[in-house]
Parts: structure tokens; sequence; C-alpha cells
């Protein structure tokens, strides 16, 4: 029996869909949150404290990155109402980075090892059918 | 923008200025943006504010007290902590935080931590010992910020800080005037079992 180390540890589930977020595109914090709802269907909804106390382990760890300020046209410009005028704020994005993305595909890697490994045993789907 | 969401903006804004600086520094402003864009959210869908701004108040809250826990464990910070007299206060100040929620969670019967503190209408096991260690948090809270007056500065003397004395002398005072009165409700209520000695 082969055993193959792997060198990075495991990712806490807000650092995991932080990734997921961030892996098609860069995004500001309100987007990241937003994605992240949409990526888990609406199931893990992510508090400021958790997602910025997330991304400054990230941006320690050199798994996401700052960019350059900028406005958001979706949802600055669009938004002019009586009761929201315009506003041109910019923005601070973040991007995954060459770290990040390997991480991200370590751990996407681990988890298709469970699910192999659960299918094996005959234990998914059935198992766990919540819609069942 | 109504008043309430100016107000809620503003209190906000004073909450993040508790993260320890270097944080604050780097990620204070986006998490400010973050939480105006909520606020937008909540409003252009009509949705209620009270509820998404207690959630998020508490949450970051308990953000802020792991990032000043993480400060403190990286090395020799607690010892810089506590001589610097304005993080000494700091820390003193957040230490007694968790007796104003619990306090105000029983007071005002805030649900889901009600139930879950006090499942039903009795005072439960379990809530005698958060009481207890979030009461203790108190005198260690006071310790901490009066400790900087104690050590004496580089020229061997040592200096008054008046916040720092005001802040350990209510926390001192909180403690035993709240240690004596519960201790004597709590003797009287469920010691003795006294009828009706609420």
């Amino acid at each position: 029996m082969t055993t193959t180390t792997n060198p990075t540890p495991p990712l806490t589930p807000a650092v995991f869909h932080i990734l997921l977020a961030l892996s098609n595109g860069e995004r500001h914090g309100y987007g990241i949150m937003k994605q992240v709802e949409a990526d888990s269907q609406g199931k893990v909804n992510m508090g400021t404290g958790t997602l910025y106390g997330s991304l400054k382990r990230m941006l320690d760890a050199g798994l996401v990155k700052e960019s350059d300020k900028r406005v958001d046209p979706e949802m600055d410009v669009p938004m002019g109402t009586v009761s929201t005028p315009p506003s041109d704020e910019r923005r601070i994005y973040y991007q995954i980075t060459d770290i990040g993305t390997k991480a991200l595909a370590a751990e996407l890697a681990r988890y298709n090892r469970i699910v192999t490994l659960a299918q094996e045993r005959k234990l998914y789907p059935n198992t766990f059918a919540y819609d069942g | 923008m109504t008043d309430d969401q100016e107000t809620v903006r503003t209190l906000y804004k004073k909450l993040l200025g508790l993260y320890p600086r270097t944080f604050k520094d780097r990620l204070g402003e986006s998490m400010e943006q973050t939480f105006n864009d909520l606020c937008n959210e909540k409003q252009q869908s009509k949705q209620g504010l009270f509820g998404f701004v207690l959630w998020t108040f508490i949450e970051t809250t308990a953000g802020i007290i792991q990032e000043h826990i993480l400060l403190i464990t990286q090395g020799d910070t607690m010892k810089s902590i506590i001589s610097n007299p304005k993080s000494a206060a700091l820390v003193g100040f957040l230490l007694a935080l968790p007796f104003l929620l619990l306090n105000t969670i029983v007071g005002s019967r805030m649900e889901p931590f009600y139930s879950l503190i006090r499942p039903d209408i009795h005072t439960s096991p379990f809530e005698y010992v958060l009481l207890a260690v979030v009461l203790l948090l108190l005198p260690l809270g006071a310790f901490i910020a009066a400790r900087p007056i104690f050590q004496k500065g580089a020229d061997g003397k040592r200096k008054f800080y008046l916040v720092n004395i005001i802040l350990a002398s209510i926390l001192v005072t909180g403690f035993v005037a709240l240690s004596v009165g519960l201790g004597s409700d709590i003797y009287r209520c469920d010691v003795l079992q006294i009828p009706n000695c609420d």
C-alpha cells in the first residue's frame, strides 16, 4: 500500500467557501458573502466577523490578495433612486492567488476521495438522502 | 437613509474600532463597506433591520474577542498589552462584555439564546456556571486594566492613568455589588427556598 503525503492541511469551512467564491473572479466583501450564499444554496450565511477574520488569516497565508480599489458598476451606479442616490464608492477587491488555487484544488481532491470512498462503501447517496 | 440606519452605521464603525490596530487598519474600511452594503440590501428588500443588526453586532463582537485572543496567544503580546495603558483598558472593558451580554439576554429574554441558557422557568445549573464565569471576568478585567498603574516606568516612577483607574474601580465595585446582590438572592431563593423571594 502506498501512502502520499499532502503538503496542504485541510481548510476550515469558511476558508474553503471563500476560496470557492473567489475561484471564478475577484470580488469585494459583500460579493464574497453573496457568492458563498449562492454556492451553498443559502445554507451557509457568513457574517462580517467570520468573513474578515478568515480573510485576514488568508491574506497572511498568501491564499488571497487585495487588488486595486474600484467602483462596482453593478452595485453602485444602477441604485440611483430617490432613496438611494448613486454612489461611486471605491471598493476593495480580493483575488485568489496561486497558493490559494492549489489549496482549493487539494481540498476538492480530498472531498473527492471521501465521496469515492463513501460510494465504494455504498454509503452515498442513499445514506444522506435529505430530500428523499 | 433613515436616522436609524445612520445610527446603526455609526455604532458599527465604533464597534470596528475595538479590533486590534493592525486588523482595523487593514480590513476596517472593507468591513464597513460590506456592512453598509448589507444595510442597503435590507432596506431595498424592506426587511427589518433589528434581527440583522443584532446578529451582526454579536458576530462581530465575537470576531473582535477572537482577534484579541489570537494577538495575546502569539508570542509576547500579553506582556505588551498589559503594560500599555490603552490596550490594558480595552482588554479590561472587553472582559466586562460577556456579563453585559448575558444580562441583556436574560433581562430581555432574547431568543434563541434565552432558551439555551434557561430551558425551563427555573435557573439552570448551566446558567449558574455561566454567571460565575462571566462574573469572575470582572475582577480579571479590573486587574488587567489596573496593571499599568502599578508598573514603574523607565524613570522608576509609577504613572497615574485616570481611565484605567476609573475602569478598574467600576469593575471591582460592580463585581462586589453583583456578587453580594446575586449571592443573597440565590441563597434566599434557591438554598432557603423562601416563597416569592423575588
